[in-house]
C-alpha cells in the first residue's frame, strides 16, 4: 500500500515536472522565436534603410522576417492553448489570439474597456500574422516564378558599365527653382555599381559537419550563416545553427 | 561668252553639292564622346538622413502621331518598357547610396518619403525620350524634366556588350539630378519628409487619431505636431507600416521576375529594331541622293541649252549625257526607294513578333500585382475599421 502510494506520488511528480519543463520549452522556443525576429527586423531596417539589399534580396529577406513573424504568433498560440500568461514583452498579445477561438462572439458589453482593447489587438495580431502568412506564400510564388537564368538572385540590374553621352535633359523645375536644363556633356563615364554578392571567406571552422557549403545561400541563409560562424558564446552559436538549417530547409 | 555660262553651270552643281552635304547630317546617329558618370556618394550618410524612393511603374504615353516614327510600335511594346525601364532607373539610383531604400511600386501608391513619376515620351530603340517628375512626401515638387538620349545601332554591339542597358547614361542623369536636388536639402528638410511620409500614412490608415498631426494646404503638407514615441496607437501602425514595406519589397520580387524575363528579348528587340532601321535609313538616303543627282544632271542639261542655244556640239553632246545620266539616277533612286520595303517590312515583323512575346508578361505581372495589392488593400479596409474601433475603445468617443 505505501509502495503504491509512493508510486502514485512519484508518477504526479514526474508528470507535474515534465510538464513544466515542456512549458519551460515552450517559453524558451517563444524567447528564441522572438530574440530572432527582433534581430532579423533590426537589421532588415537598417539594411533596408541604407539601402544596401537590392530588390531579390530584400524580397528574400522580407519573407525570412515574415516567417518569423508568423513563428512568434504559433508560439504565442502555444503558450495560450498550454494555458500559460503571455511573458510581457514577447510580443503576445495579452489576450489569446483568436487564431485558436475566434473571437466572434460579441462580449463587448461584458469586458472593460482594457479588455476590449486587448481583444481588438488581439484581433490585430491576428491579423498581422494571416498578411505575413500571405507574404509567404507569394514569396514562395516569386522564387518558383523566377527565372533560370540566374541563380544567385538579382542584383544584376544597374551593376557596371561604361556610360557614354546623351543629349541632355530638359524642362521645369520645382519651386525650389534647380535648373531646368540637365548637363548633357559630361566626361567619360562607368556607370558602374557595386556587385552586391557578398564574397564568402574562410574555411569551415566551426562549421557542424552537416552543414551544406553553403554555395547557395542566399541573403538571408548568408547572413545566419555569418553570424554562426562569427559567434563566441557555444550555446547562441548552436542556436544560429539551428536557426540555419530551418530556414535552409524551409526554402528548398 | 563662256564666262558668262559658267555661274549658269555652276548653280545646279551647287544646289546638289548643299543637298549632298545636308545628307551627312540625316537620321538620328549622333556621335557621343562622352558620357555621364554616375554621381555616387563619397561618405556614408546616416540612417535617419536616407530618404527612401519610390519609382513608379511608367507611364506607356501615347505612340509618335507620325506614321513612320511609329511604323511597327504598339501600345504593347509600351506596357512592357513601362514596367521595364523604371527598374532600370530604380536599381541605377540603388547603387549611388544617396538614398535608402528605392523601390518599384505600382502607380497611384501612397506613403512614400521621394516619390519619381515617368512618362515615356518616345522610345523605339534608338531614341529614348522620359518625362521625369520628382516629389517629396510633403508635397514639393522637385522637378519635372525631360530627358532624351539618341544612340546609334554600333552601340549596342559596344555598351550592351557588359549588360549595361545601352541608355545608362540617361538613367545616370536622371539619379544624378535626384542626388543634386537631395544635396540641398538639410537634416532639418529631410526629416521632415520622413515624419510626413510616416504621418501621411498614419492618417491614412487611422484619420481620427493621426489627421490632426499634419496641416494640408494645397497638396502640402506639414506637421504640426508629433505623436508620442510610445503611443500605443502610433506603434499599431508602425507595425502595419512594416508589413507595407515587407508588401512592397514582395511586389519588387515580382517586378525583378519581370525583368530579368525582359531583358534579353528586350535588348535583342531593340538591336534588331536598330539595325533595321539604320539600314533602312541608309538606302533613303542613297534613294534621295540619287534622285537628287538625277534632277540636277537634267536643270543642268537646261541650263547647258539655253546657254548655248544648241550651237555647240560639245554642249549638245554634255547636255545629251547629262540628260541620259540625269533619268537613270533618278530611276535607280526609284528603285532604291522600293528596297526599303524590305526594312520596313522587317521592322513590323520585329515588332509583332516583341509584342506577342511581351504581352504575356506583362498579363503576368499585372496579374500578380493586381492580385496581391488587391489582398493587401482588404486587409488594410479592415485594419483601419479596427484601428477605429480601438481609438474608439481608448479614447471613449464613439466608433463604428
Amino acid at each position: 500500500m505505501k509502495h503504491g502510494r509512493f508510486l502514485i506520488t512519484a508518477g504526479l511528480l514526474l508528470a507535474i515536472c515534465g510538464a513544466a519543463a515542456d512549458d519551460e520549452k515552450l517559453l524558451e522556443r517563444l524567447r528564441i522565436d522572438h530574440a530572432a525576429l527582433v534581430a532579423a527586423e533590426q537589421d532588415f531596417h537598417s539594411r533596408r534603410q541604407r539601402g544596401s539589399l537590392n530588390g531579390r534580396e530584400a524580397t528574400d529577406y522580407a519573407g525570412y522576417v515574415a516567417r518569423l513573424h508568423r513563428q512568434v504568433a504559433e508560439d504565442c498560440v502555444a503558450l495560450s492553448a498550454a494555458g500559460l500568461p503571455a511573458p510581457s514583452g514577447l510580443g503576445c498579445p495579452s489576450q489569446p489570439p483568436p487564431m485558436l477561438a475566434p473571437a466572434a462572439i460579441d462580449q463587448g458589453g461584458e469586458q472593460t474597456t482594457d479588455e476590449q482593447i486587448a481583444s481588438l489587438d488581439a484581433e490585430l495580431l491576428s491579423g498581422l500574422g494571416e498578411f505575413d502568412e500571405m507574404l509567404l506564400r507569394e514569396q514562395d510564388r516569386v522564387r518558383a516564378a523566377a527565372p533560370m537564368t540566374d541563380a544567385a538572385g538579382g542584383g544584376g540590374a544597374g551593376d557596371a558599365g561604361t556610360a557614354e553621352g546623351l543629349d541632355g535633359a530638359e524642362g521645369e523645375d520645382g519651386e525650389d527653382g534647380a535648373e531646368a536644363e540637365g548637363d548633357s556633356g559630361a566626361d567619360a563615364s562607368q556607370g558602374e555599381g557595386a556587385g552586391t554578392g557578398a564574397q564568402r571567406q574562410g574555411g569551415r571552422r566551426g562549421v557542424p559537419p552537416d552543414i551544406p557549403d553553403g554555395s547557395d545561400d542566399d541573403v538571408v541563409a548568408r547572413q545566419l550563416r555569418e553570424a554562426a560562424e562569427k559567434e563566441t558564446d557555444p550555446e547562441l552559436k548552436k542556436k544560429l545553427w539551428e536557426e540555419y538549417r530551418k530556414y535552409k530547409q524551409g526554402t528548398r | 561668252m563662256t564666262m558668262t555660262t559658267r555661274p549658269v553651270y555652276l548653280i545646279p552643281l551647287l544646289l546638289l553639292f548643299a543637298l549632298l552635304h545636308g545628307c551627312s547630317t540625316f537620321g538620328p546617329a549622333r556621335t557621343v564622346d562622352a558620357g555621364t558618370p554616375l554621381n555616387k556618394a563619397v561618405t556614408e550618410l546616416p540612417d535617419e538622413q536616407l530618404l527612401d524612393v519610390w519609382v513608379e511603374l511608367f507611364d506607356p504615353g501615347e505612340l509618335p502621331e507620325d506614321e513612320d516614327k511609329a511604323m511597327g510600335l504598339s501600345m504593347d511594346i509600351r506596357e512592357a518598357e513601362a514596367r521595364y525601364l523604371p527598374e532600370q532607373l530604380r536599381a541605377t539610383m540603388e547603387t549611388t547610396g544617396h538614398w535608402g531604400a528605392v523601390r518599384l511600386v505600382p502607380r497611384d501608391t501612397t506613403g512614400s518619403e521621394l516619390l519619381v513619376r515617368g512618362t515615356i515620351l518616345e522610345s523605339d530603340g534608338e531614341q529614348l525620350a522620359l518625362q521625369i517628375t520628382a516629389l517629396d512626401a510633403t508635397g514639393r515638387q522637385w522637378f519635372r524634366r525631360t530627358y532624351r538620349e539618341e544612340i546609334e545601332y554600333a552601340q549596342y554591339t559596344n555598351r550592351g556588350q557588359n549588360g549595361t542597358d545601352v541608355f545608362q547614361p540617361l538613367y545616370n542623369t536622371i539619379a544624378n539630378d535626384l542626388a543634386e536636388f537631395r544635396a540641398k536639402l538639410d537634416a532639418a528638410e529631410t526629416a521632415a519628409i520622413r515624419r510626413v511620409a510616416a504621418l501621411r500614412f498614419a492618417a491614412d490608415l487611422a484619420p481620427e487619431a493621426f489627421a490632426g498631426y499634419l496641416e494640408t494646404d494645397r497638396d502640402k503638407y506639414k506637421v504640426v505636431h508629433l505623436p508620442a514615441a510610445e503611443d500605443p496607437m502610433y506603434q499599431r501602425v508602425q507595425a502595419i507600416r512594416d508589413r507595407d514595406f515587407l508588401l512592397i519589397d514582395t511586389l519588387n520580387g515580382h517586378f525583378d521576375n519581370f525583368t530579368r524575363q525582359m531583358e534579353s528579348p528586350y535588348t535583342e528587340w531593340r538591336k534588331a529594331r536598330s539595325e533595321e532601321a539604320a539600314a533602312l535609313r541608309k538606302l533613303e538616303r542613297e534613294a534621295w541622293q540619287r534622285k537628287l543627282l538625277g534632277a540636277a544632271a537634267i536643270l543642268g542639261a537646261i541650263a547647258v541649252e539655253s546657254s548655248n542655244n544648241g550651237n555647240n556640239a560639245g554642249s549638245s553632246v554634255l547636255r545629251d549625257v547629262m540628260v541620259v545620266g540625269g533619268v537613270y539616277a533618278i530611276k535607280a533612286g526609284f528603285d532604291k526607294s522600293s528596297e526599303t520595303g524590305i526594312h520596313r517590312d522587317a521592322i513590323t515583323e520585329l515588332d509583332e513578333s516583341f509584342s506577342s512575346e511581351a504581352r504575356p508578361m506583362v498579363v503576368e505581372v499585372e496579374g500578380e500585382t493586381h492580385e496581391l495589392t488587391g489582398s493587401a488593400e482588404a486587409q488594410y479596409t479592415k485594419w483601419r475599421a479596427l484601428l477605429k474601433r480601438i481609438y474608439a475603445s481608448e479614447t471613449g468617443l464613439a466608433g463604428s
